[in-house]
């Protein structure tokens, strides 16, 4: 048994416990520590207590802020699953090549960088770009209809960027869904359309799901793309807790919000956990 | 087997007793997962020159044996010796050659590096190391495939190439792990013999693990034969096969009728006993010490097939059956009889051979064969 | 049937259009002749690539990045690889917590991160400077390396360490000749991955750089809010055709290792 080679006694096992230490240890100084430092700042700026916290949720404008986080995220959430699926479910049937052209065009952006492709959609979408250029010159419309620094020009960049993290989940969970099961439902006497919803769409589910919850948390913590092309009014969690900070420097207050942008991450995170592999989710890229 | 009493001393023991010094002894070697004994005080002389095969099913200890020999599992408890002298020192120091069951060819080097890689790792000179490896490679007939990766090579070549640098350092003894389980039969019995070959051209120790019986009978000086963490019988091929020294080695090896019974003496003559059936036994067959229950073995091809009218001899014992079956192989016959007792019996006749009509299914028949071709042991 | 297939069709077509675009749309605007961001482009010139080159902030700036990544992906590879080591071959107390300590730069939002580590740097003195950057660039790229070193070790068959040891090769020459040329594609490939996560972050080189000291995306930040004259868009160019190549030689190396 070739087992009698991997089975390394408890004891060896615990000599590749030291090969983690470097890591851990300057992750514990430099990540670890730093975020235990500033959270803190929560109960102790300006002073002892939970003043901070109580101030936020009794605030109108920093409740406003969270429920605008959440629903701007869901809607991105939403938006992403309605066109990733139809995508995923093209590019898992496709013909090879065009299965390969499809999974290009999904990786061609997840490969520059977020900050490249938020300048892009404000170079299309401002007043005097793309597309009021374009809709302009056809007389279509007689002044630039407004696409940024609005909800529009979040969701448009933020739905684009997070795209991949939807599609490519999904793709994977489709990729692996026994077409016969599908035929084998018609062959049953099942319609199209049954045969789709009572066996194919259940069974890829997980991949919606895993890619849901990326996409959810990612945008929870999103700022560059809301800072550029949304409305400053209308700000995110992300955009708040960098004011507090560095314009106010209100410590205190931005140190809440961060602990509260994180409680809900990982509260998401550890619902979603008991039903998805994680780690497999997170094996992508991630965004700001 | 499973879950019975020690083995009798019988067992153990290792019919002729080698002369020469041995080339690796093991000494109550044990190894121990927990409660599992995965090995349970293995006794073994090996000796020079030899080719011994450790035969078993899949989990009886002869695979951890083999990675204790090398230097991979520290044993619970027990000694290896390699020419008298006790070792202890990592794989690395061992100087053993080791052919594994996937191979485990450096898929990054090329067929020459791989079998390089031990001179290279003992320092030998550019120019030694390229004579060593154009002649092992010679050796196992790849003298063109030096420049081959693992991956451009057939399943056979990789296994040549395996071999070749388990050889190539010139090892006191060479270990191969099921070498050949994932060739196809022809390529599988083909390597059987040129690694007989190439053993018997080195004159190097070799101890082989394998779990094809077929595969153990035509390699082997002789055989080590496992079950359950122990050694159930040692000796060579045609002790293992004629003489078994339990019912599991007797089961395991080659095909058996079998009947299960207890000693009886009625006025000299002993015989097997049960409620259904009643067979007189060699002369020479020892009484077990416990008066246990014994098991009475008859080979296929040992077992004549008669007319029910036949006439039969005083020294044989005759079992009335009917057939069941008969399939045609080409240059035998095999019968599947159903006795009146209810047990299952084999026979095997070459075609040609035997005289007379073969007996149609259904018929009514006498199996029968000579007293001393009744193999007894002890029920373990 | 042909009317669903043809709606299917048409909507991939779209979408490939909406994914693909914006990456390529700020090609022409980069060669643009025109002072203003405009549609379409009065003329083609390569002027904003001069601008680049002859600007200290953004010459100086790409130099900077560079340099900063090419650190990044050494210490992160340096640390990675012998944490996916001990992940990947250890069975210790607290490894899952371990797993997840390693993995969770990618979890927790940067702009948590960044004003964290925005917090304690300053009072170490260390904002502002290079190795602040090296050391918050390695903690997000540290997550890429494990899992990309842990993915190629788990694929190296033990066997082939057995054999080289019992061909009599120490535990380091073992590592040398057999374990580390194995795993090598995995490597690179975190090494690449680190490499890009430097060189397009952002949000944490916003708060950890100074007025001296600026990354390339930290420049590009800047000027954004101005938006003004195609520079960027030329920067923007240059910067997607390097991490388009890179990621593409990543990809290709960790299909290689996988196979």
């Amino acid at each position: 048994m070739a087992a009698g080679l991997r089975k390394a006694s408890p004891r060896r096992g615990n000599r590749w416990a030291w090969f983690v230490l470097p890591a851990l240890l300057f992750l514990a100084v430099f990540f670890v520590y730093p975020l235990y430092e500033m959270l803190n700042r929560s109960f102790t700026e300006p002073d002892v207590g939970l003043q901070n916290n109580v101030a936020f949720f009794g605030t109108d404008v920093y409740v406003r802020v969270l429920i605008n986080t959440l629903r701007i995220s869901f809607l991105i959430t939403a938006i992403c699953m309605l066109f990733a699926y139809p995508y995923a479910y093209i590019m898992a049937h496709a013909s090879r090549r065009t299965a390969g052209v499809l999974l290009i065009a999904v990786l061609v952006p997840f490969w520059s960088s977020i900050l490249v492709r938020t300048y892009a959609w404000a170079v299309i979408l401002q007043d005097t770009g793309l597309i009021n250029s374009l809709l302009l010159g056809l007389g279509l419309v007689d002044e630039p209809l407004s696409l940024v620094r609005n909800l529009l020009g979040t969701v448009i960049g933020m739905v684009h960027i997070l795209m991949p993290f939807m599609v490519l989940p999904i793709y994977a969970v489709m990729k692996g869904i026994d077409t016969n099961l599908v035929k084998a439902a018609a062959n049953l006497g099942s319609s199209p359309l049954d045969a789709f919803r009572r066996v194919y769409l259940p069974l890829s589910l997980p991949g919606v799901f895993a890619g849901s919850l990326l996409v959810f948390v990612l945008s929870l913590g999103s700022y560059v793309t809301p800072a550029v092309l949304g409305n400053p009014d209308q700000a995110m969690l992300g955009q708040v807790i960098v004011t507090q900070v560095q314009s106010l420097l209100n410590w205190g207050m931005g140190a809440a919000m961060a602990l509260i942008l994180l409680l809900v991450t990982l509260l998401i995170l550890a619902i979603a956990g008991r039903i998805v592999n994680i780690g497999d989710a997170f094996g992508g890229r991630t965004t700001d | 087997m499973t879950a019975g009493p020690r083995p009798r001393t019988i067992a153990n023991k290792t019919d002729d007793p080698p002369a020469d010094p041995a080339s690796l002894t093991l000494q109550k070697v044990s190894k121990h997962y927990g409660a599992l004994r995965a090995v349970d005080e293995v006794d073994l002389e090996v000796r020079e020159g030899e080719f011994v095969t450790f035969l078993g099913p899949s989990g009886s200890g002869k695979t951890t044996t083999l990675q204790i020999v090398a230097g991979f599992t520290k044993p619970t408890s027990g000694k290896v010796l390699i020419d008298g002298k006790p070792v202890t020192a990592p794989p690395h120091k061992r100087d053993i050659g080791m052919v594994f069951q996937n191979y485990a060819l450096f898929p990054h080097m090329t067929a020459a590096d791989n079998i390089g890689y031990p001179l290279k790792i003992r320092k030998a000179s550019k120019k030694e190391r390229r004579g060593s490896i154009a002649e092992a490679l010679d050796m196992v007939g790849l003298a063109e495939h030096g420049d081959r990766y693992p991956s451009q090579l057939s399943g056979g070549q990789q296994q040549r190439v395996a071999l070749a640098r388990a050889l190539v350092f010139r090892p006191r003894i060479v270990l191969l792990d099921e070498p050949l389980g994932a060739l196809d039969k022809k390529l599988r019995e083909h390597l059987q013999l040129e690694i007989k070959r190439i053993q018997h051209e080195l004159g190097i120790t070799m101890v082989y693990v394998t779990h094809e019986q077929e595969e153990a009978l035509v390699m082997s000086d002789r055989i080590v034969v496992f079950n359950e963490g122990r050694v159930q019988q040692v000796g060579t091929t045609e002790q293992i096969y004629e003489r078994p020294a339990s019912l599991f080695v007797a089961d395991f090896i080659g095909e058996s009728n079998i009947f299960q019974g207890s000693l009886e003496d009625h006025g000299g003559t002993r015989y097997l006993v049960s409620r259904a059936f009643r067979f007189k036994i060699p002369t020479n067959v020892s009484s077990p010490a416990d008066d246990g229950p014994l098991a009475l073995v008859v080979r296929p091809e040992r077992l004549r097939i008669l007319r029910p009218d036949a006439h039969t001899q005083v020294e044989e014992n005759t079992v009335e059956a009917v057939v069941e079956d008969v399939i045609y192989l080409g240059n035998e016959r095999r019968y599947t009889l159903v006795a009146a007792s209810g047990h299952n019996l084999i026979g095997r006749h070459q075609v040609g051979v035997s005289s007379g009509d073969s007996p149609l299914v259904g018929t009514k028949v006498l199996a029968v064969w000579h007293v001393e071709d009744s193999i007894v042991v002890p029920i373990g | 049937m042909s009317i669903y297939r043809l709606a299917l069709s048409a909507f991939g077509v779209l979408m490939v259009v909406f994914l693909v675009a914006p990456t390529l749309v700020l090609v022409p605007v980069s060669f643009s002749s025109g002072r203003a961001l405009q549609f379409p482009p009065p003329g083609f010139s390569l002027r904003w690539y001069e601008t680049i080159v002859t600007s200290p902030t953004w010459s100086f700036s790409t130099v900077v990045s560079f340099q900063i990544a090419v650190l990044t992906a050494i210490l992160a590879s340096i640390l990675g690889t012998l944490a996916a080591f001990g992940l990947v071959r250890g069975r210790f107390p607290g490894q899952s917590v371990a797993n997840a300590v390693l993995l969770s730069p990618m979890i927790v939002p940067v702009v948590i991160i960044a004003i964290g580590m925005f917090a304690v740097f300053a009072s170490w003195r260390l904002a502002g400077s290079p190795l602040a950057l090296i050391i918050a660039h390695t903690v997000l790229a540290l997550p890429y390396v494990v899992v990309n070193v842990g993915a190629s070790l788990r694929t190296v068959d033990r066997t082939l360490e057995a054999a080289s040891m019992n061909l009599g090769a120490g535990p380091l020459t073992t590592f040398r000749y057999v374990t580390l040329p194995l795993i090598l594609p995995g490597v690179l490939a975190g090494a690449l991955f680190a490499f890009i996560v430097s060189w397009d972050e952002v949000v944490v080189s916003i708060f950890l750089s100074s007025p001296f000291l600026q990354t390339l995306p930290v420049v590009m930040w800047n000027q954004i809010s101005e938006a003004v004259d195609p520079t960027v868009a030329a920067v923007a160019t240059l910067l997607t055709f390097a991490t388009t190549i890179l990621f593409a030689l990543a990809t290709f190396v960790q299909r290689r290792s996988e196979r």
